[in-house]
């Protein structure tokens, strides 16, 4: 009861004319943002800090969590329409939603992302508000071998559901790892495959790799073909917005498991939107009554990633606010400015800045409405470029490309990255390898190693800590016995077809 | 005739003579005045966004900007990867470059020595020296331990698991320290990316204590944690001032965190002055004095040569432990 109240008198605070231009203003920026490849939320939210020097605190948090907001929606624009991630988190949205805007779908594909997301957001705010404090306490029980539990999770969902070879999956996965290990190791201070080359101690973006990969694998493949993007109906009508959300009803259970696991994710310390979204794939294929469909263009495809996106882009503010620790890279700026703005995060904040923090609660609410409105509104437009003549537009993503690889680390080496990953990626398609487990393993691939090492670090080498901590143990079973599930499935259908009818090899 | 030719050529040479100097005192006003950028200046961020250098760095550009202290923009540019390797290289090859400039933490002077790099700290042109962020030894908040002493008791009978940022970094260097000094069991040293992570893997009991900065540490005190002492030169004061420091509790370990200001190598010795002018500016506004104050920063101001060397000094006392602890092997 008291929440309300609170948020009532956030409401207050929010919805003053001035903060209500912020919240404008931020989501469009936002919107921007997340469209423009490799300038992501993050960097988006750092370059545009400055500005809110001059702002009341509470306007300027408005301000930079409305950005978040934009770019979380704005993120799936260009990975739907060309492939090409905007934002880190967005790349598990391409599985699906390219291939269905190729399919001339683009609409319904954009509003498969932003409806749900847009419900996912509002469910999470509602989380946000009414359970910040205990939450947050819980995310705190959550210590390396929890977070290892979870990524171990993440990975055993991808298994045994590739479409084509399995040895072409592990292939792709290993490359992923082994490109995941380029740099200085966290964990030992030491330099791990750089041959002595000082660039390469930073190791390899997965967002430059994702990029190149597919955006620009994507570009090849197609100008081998004939020079034109397939999906040039891209008008989205109040049929396309029933049939979403018909489409959302009809995959509830989806939507719903995505919303709360990404935003559970998105309130660990640490991991963010874009495990979450990659997670909330898998999971989906994992349930899905037609796996096969995953990566033609399923609805659920599109749903999931974006539903859990952006439920875990609102998490990643809970422990910001609540403890002072970031969920996210997007977070971890936003949590700088509220030491210039010359506050202390942490549980006082709720009890000395009641506006700020209520301000911002409610501007999550009201930045969300204007982003869902903006996109829906803005949808024929953005699938108007499709109508871009091949000529003009392939060059423009290239370049726009390429200043986003640039943008990643402010370095040209990317931008040569890029092409290589780009070729890398054509190559892939070619030869019928999966692009997905490679780009799951580079992003979550260094995640997990770490957790992993810090628990053997807290344990003295022993793997006994994944088994006598609850939580964890749960995970690593669950996770364990899901990779085990190709082996044992034909074991298991010889079992059902009775054990009478096909007498065992060796009895 | 020849008086009046003589006349002419003397009236050409006066006239000469007049615009050479008028020239010349044209041309000295801007060489008299100071030097100023004449386009944006890259501010180079040796860490990732979201970090301690990265507020730093764009605070300061920040307060640039709104109290119109320079003609052009300051812009914030993150070089992150190799512990600071990344943005070295790159800001040495830019000798003699009066735009760009770099905010810098520890891992200027260690990461140069631990990765065998092909220059080190010298190479490049100090500054100033903005603040030194301070340690403190954190422990839970319900832990047993309520001082230093009985730490140390738990310390030297069995090793305990404790937390900070990156390996082989500043945090991994004082708890280096700490177990030579005070002959304790190794620490079960675990890294995480960042301090606020540490942190909440303190407050969660994952680890038993941690040497956060006091930035990273408030937002769970006094809730969560407490600060057993503080790795600084002397007491602080405000808020920490019955804090004891490691030195007087009789171990001699004090560290602090170097935040400076270098420029490329050979940079021009005007644009040197200009900012370190520029910088002590900053210092000297209120708005960057509260900030270090609630932060527990020491507010600390050197420039040019003086700065030189007290960076020579510091490096030295890395050198010295880098070697005891075998990590430039």
């Amino acid at each position: 009861m008291d929440a309300f109240l609170n948020l009532l008198g956030g409401f207050e605070v929010a919805i003053s004319p001035y903060n209500l231009v912020i919240a404008g203003v931020g989501v469009f920026l936002g919107v921007i943002i997340g469209v423009l490849p490799g300038l992501g939320g993050t960097s988006g939210v750092a370059i545009l800090l400055p500005l809110t020097f001059t702002m009341p605190p509470t306007s300027a948090i408005v301000f930079l969590s409305c950005i978040y907001w934009g770019a979380l929606f704005g993120g799936a624009i260009t990975s739907i329409l060309f492939n090409i991630p905007g934002e880190p988190w967005s790349v598990a949205v391409m599985f699906d939603g390219y291939p269905m805007a190729r399919d001339g779908r683009a609409g319904q594909a954009l509003a498969l992302a932003f409806i749900p997301g847009f419900f996912a957001a509002f469910i999470a705010v509602v989380l946000f508000t009414f359970f910040a404090p205990p939450l947050a306490e819980l995310a705190l029980r959550f210590g390396p071998p929890e977070t290892f539990a979870i990524l171990l999770l993440a990975f055993s969902t991808f298994t045994g559901l590739g479409r084509g070879s399995p040895m072409k999956s592990v292939a792709s996965a290993t490359l992923g790892f082994i490109l995941a290990s380029v740099g200085l190791d966290v964990v030992t201070g030491r330099p791990r495959l750089t041959f002595d080359s000082i660039i390469l101690l930073s190791g390899f973006s997965f967002i430059t790799a994702s990029i190149g990969a597919f955006g620009v694998g994507e570009i090849l493949q197609s100008a081998e073909e004939r020079l034109e993007f397939r999906g040039t109906q891209g008008k989205v009508g109040l049929g396309d917005l029933w049939l979403t959300i018909r489409e959302t009803g009809r995959s509830i259970g989806t939507f719903v498991t995505s919303t709360v696991l990404g935003f559970w994710i998105g309130v660990l310390p640490g991991t963010g939107a874009t495990p979450a979204s990659f997670m909330a794939y898998g999971l989906a294929k994992q349930y899905s009554k037609h796996p096969e469909k995953f990566g033609t263009g399923a609805p659920e495809g599109i749903i999931s990633t974006q539903s859990a996106a952006q439920s875990a882009g609102i998490g990643a503010l809970l422990p910001m606010v609540t403890l002072g620790i970031p969920g996210s890279p997007t977070a971890a700026v936003i949590l700088g400015g509220l030491y210039i703005w010359g506050l202390t995060p942490g549980p006082m904040l709720f009890i000395e800045q009641k506006d700020f923090v209520w301000g911002l609660i409610a501007s999550m609410y009201i930045g969300n409405v204007i982003g869902v409105l903006m996109c829906v509104l803005l949808v024929p437009v953005f699938a108007a470029i499709l109508r871009v003549p091949a000529p003009i537009l392939t060059p423009s993503i290239i370049l726009l490309s390429s200043i986003g690889a640039y943008a990643v680390n402010n370095t040209t080496f990317d931008i040569w990255l890029l092409l290589a990953f780009g070729v890398a990626g054509y190559v892939f398609k070619k030869l019928n390898y999966p692009l997905a487990p490679f780009v799951v393993a580079l992003v979550l691939g260094d995640m997990t190693e770490e957790a992993l090492r810090q628990s053997l670090i807290m344990s003295s080498g022993s793997l006994w800590i994944f088994f006598t901590r609850p939580i964890a143990a749960v995970g690593v079973v669950v996770a364990l016995a899901l990779f085990m599930m190709p082996l044992l499935r034909p074991g298991i259908a010889r079992l059902r077809n009775g054990l009478g009818a096909v007498p065992p090899a060796q009895a | 005739m020849r008086g009046k030719r003589l006349r002419v050529v003397s009236a050409v040479l006066v006239a000469l003579v007049l615009a050479v100097g008028l020239l010349a005192l044209g041309a000295d006003r801007p060489a008299q005045a100071a030097w100023q950028p004449s386009k944006p200046v890259e501010f180079i961020i040796m860490a990732g966004q979201g970090g301690g250098a990265d507020v730093y760095a764009r605070f300061i550009s920040g307060l640039i900007e709104k109290h119109k202290l320079a003609p052009v923009p300051f812009v914030p540019l993150n070089k992150a990867g190799g512990a600071g390797a990344v943005a070295m290289e790159h800001v040495r090859g830019k000798s003699g470059d009066p735009h760009t400039i770099m905010i810098t933490l520890s891992s200027f002077v260690m990461t140069p020595i631990i990765q065998k790099l092909p220059f080190s700290y010298k190479d490049f042109t100090p500054i100033s020296l903005v603040a030194l962020d301070n340690f403190f030894l954190w422990v839970q908040k319900d832990s047993p331990w309520k001082s230093v002493k009985e730490f140390v008791a738990a310390a030297q009978k069995e090793s305990l698991t404790v937390a900070g940022t990156g390996s082989k970094q500043e945090d991994e260097l004082i708890f280096t320290f700490f177990e030579q000094k005070a002959d304790l069991k190794p620490f079960k040293y675990v890294p995480f990316k960042g301090g606020g992570t540490v942190a909440a893997n303190l407050v969660g009991g994952q680890v038993k204590a941690t040497v956060n900065n006091p930035s990273e540490g408030l937002p769970h005190y006094p809730g969560k944690l407490r600060p057993l002492a503080t790795f600084a030169t002397e007491r602080h004061k405000g808020q920490f001032a019955d804090l004891p420091t490691m030195k007087e509790l009789g171990y001699d370990i004090s560290y602090q965190m170097m935040r400076g200001i270098f420029g490329p190598p050979k940079m021009p010795v005007e644009a040197r002055e200009y900012y370190a002018g520029l910088m002590k500016k900053v210092f000297d506004l209120e708005d960057f004095q509260a900030f270090l104050d609630k932060n527990v920063l020491d507010a600390r101001y050197l420039a040019g040569d003086e700065f030189g060397r007290w960076v020579g000094g510091y490096n030295d006392v890395h050198v010295q432990v880098i070697q005891k602890a075998g990590w430039s092997k």
